[in-house]
């Protein structure tokens, strides 16, 4: 009976530890700054265990968004977003693993924001390929979760935007309006609502991603006599900077609306401490009560469950972590014809957008990660 | 004991025809004209009724399209303003589709149009038979545009104690006839739809 017991605790252990090695391997590409190959890592996110699996295509899609292959942005998250509809429910199943090991064992459902931001993405993937329709559909399907999850995604100003112009594009200004008037509400600003582009004038929209969004880490208390808690918060980060942009040697003063990812993925995370504080607290005693029956019969079997109970005690670190820090929306009006814009940051990096061919009347889109 | 044995064997015939059951494959073949809904979004069955609904109306406006003189219409994609990713140009073929079945009406394909120029570009260069080369110039042009928007609305179940959570969703379709000549939108009509649907919020 007790090496059962055991058999079974160490069997769950072992299965606790398993990562998602594609996934991590996609991850440290990225990072290194050679994303061309990431997109191969990520091609099939098969290798990737099912828990996982959204997060697989959440980088794959921010990947491929970096690597301006767009449609391959765009069908990569439609299967994520397919999944965070069909993953909405409280599994029986992954719950009472939660509640025998850690919250990682769990299937990784997204955290609020990044609900929002697949949807954010595909609405930047759509409207670079002037798909308006789509993006529009894209809009709505992010107005739902803004509706699910007010308080934790009022401060994702640039998805807002983002929204207000989708519905700008299908020519629906009192839909536009509303949006509108939601984001200077949410900044505590007069009115933002751009107006259309003006005759004789073509406007450039920029979607700016500068740095990487925080990533989670673990808290870790403990108590006596063997009780570990660990708790996921994200790392800190510093508020965004403004861009600067230029075109042919002037400065320009764009209307500019920008989203610090890392605070508002932070207050995703706090809405939702209710919910994995209950699996912790829940998690505590039962393995309290596991550790003190295996007690009954052996001393050193009870030390072997609770070091093996203590190891298997981790939060869940699981994150979106290709994310930029800040996304900025800017949008600049321009004379039609070809100009050579520069855009840079506080921290003296610089990204040159040359030859850059505005249409009369129209808007060009175009995407860029510092 | 002999009995005992039977049991058990028929028990384990009975499990194991569950368990081969819930493994196997299984395709069949369902009558378009049946209605299937597995959820509350827009789905095949939608767009017949949504269509039937629209056209026959629209057929039976006699003063647009008079016995002797068959008019012609070019028919614009429908809008999609929905939260689903919904390919319209399923609606809008099965529009045109049923108009041309009643012949009471003549078509531009304005799909062909860049196929047709690069053919009768191509016929003018030399290489096809003079007295077989279509003529310029003799197009037909559309004395209406019919054009159309699906939208949506739809409605979630408040967050409450609940086992199961509920959703509806509003459809209308609107079709509106823009004489070419005048730019007035001379026929308009709205196609409706609801639904409800719920989803189990405790799952394995």
């Amino acid at each position: 009976m007790k090496s059962r017991i055991i058999g079974a605790i160490l069997l769950i252990f072992l299965s606790a530890g398993c990562s998602s090695i594609p996934l991590e391997k996609a991850r440290d590409v990225f990072y290194s700054e050679e994303p061309v190959k990431a997109d191969l890592v990520l091609e099939e996110c098969s290798g990737v265990s099912k828990k996982d699996r959204l997060l697989c295509y959440m980088e794959g899609g921010t990947i491929l968004h970096d690597l301006k292959a767009y449609n391959e942005s765009t069908q990569v998250l439609l299967k994520a977003s397919g999944l965070i509809k069909k993953q909405d429910l409280v599994n029986i199943k992954d719950q009472s693993s939660a509640v025998l090991v850690n919250d990682k064992v769990m299937t990784y459902k997204g955290e609020y924001s990044e609900r929002l931001w697949v949807h954010t993405y595909l609405m930047m993937n759509f409207l670079l390929k002037y798909d308006y329709e789509s993006a529009l559909v894209e809009a709505k399907q992010a107005l739902e979760v803004y509706d699910e999850y007010p308080d934790s995604l009022k401060d994702d100003y640039f998805t807002r935007a983002l929204i207000a112009l989708c519905f700008e594009n299908m020519n629906l200004p009192d839909d536009a309006r509303i949006e509108y008037e939601r984001l200077a509400e949410a900044m505590g600003r007069p009115d933002l609502r751009p107006g259309p582009v003006a005759r004789g004038k073509g406007e450039l929209v920029l979607f700016i991603g500068q740095g990487y969004v925080p990533t989670k880490e673990s808290i870790e208390t403990v108590l006596p006599p063997s009780i570990r808690i660990s708790i996921p918060r994200y790392a800190d980060s510093h508020p965004p900077l403004p861009v600067s942009i230029r075109s042919d040697c002037k400065e320009l003063t764009p209307l500019q609306i920008t989203t610090d990812l890392g605070y508002v993925a932070r207050k995703s995370l706090d809405d939702r401490a209710a919910q994995y504080l209950t699996r912790q607290t829940l998690r505590a005693g039962v393995k309290e009560s596991i550790a003190h029956e295996v007690g009954k019969k052996s001393e050193f079997a009870e030390a072997l469950v609770r070091t093996v109970l203590f190891l298997s005690e981790e939060a869940d670190t699981r994150s979106w972590e290709t994310l930029p820090e800040s996304f900025s929306l800017v949008r600049i009006t321009l004379d039609p014809g070809i100009h050579d814009l520069v855009i840079s940051t506080e921290y003296s990096q610089r990204y040159y957008l040359n030859g850059v061919d505005i249409p009369g009347g129209k808007r060009l889109y175009r995407a860029i990660r510092f | 004991m002999n009995n005992k044995n039977n049991r058990f064997l028929v028990m384990m015939a009975f499990s194991a025809l569950l368990i081969m059951s819930g493994c196997m494959a299984s395709t069949k073949n369902l009558n378009p004209a049946d209605e299937v809904h597995y959820d509350a979004s827009y789905d095949f069955s939608d767009k017949k009724q949504i269509v039937d609904r629209l056209v026959d109306p629209l057929l039976s406006a006699s003063q647009f399209f008079p016995v002797q003189v068959k008019p012609i219409l070019i028919v614009y994609p429908v809008v999609n303003e929905t939260s689903e990713h919904i390919d319209t140009s399923g609606i809008t073929d099965e529009i045109r589709m049923k108009l041309l079945r009643s012949g009471k009406i003549r078509f531009i394909n304005e799909h062909q149009r860049e196929n047709i120029q690069m053919e009768t570009s191509y016929q003018y260069q030399g290489f096809v038979d003079p007295a077989q080369r279509v003529e310029q110039g003799r197009q037909l042009g559309a004395d209406y545009i019919l054009s159309g928007t699906l939208r949506s609305i739809k409605k979630k179940q408040p967050k409450q104690w609940r086992l199961y959570k509920k959703e509806r969703i509003y459809y209308s379709l609107d079709l509106t006839l823009t004489d070419l000549k005048t730019g007035e939108m001379v026929y308009a009509d709205q196609a409706e739809l609801a639904r409800e649907a719920s989803k189990p919020i405790i799952g394995w």
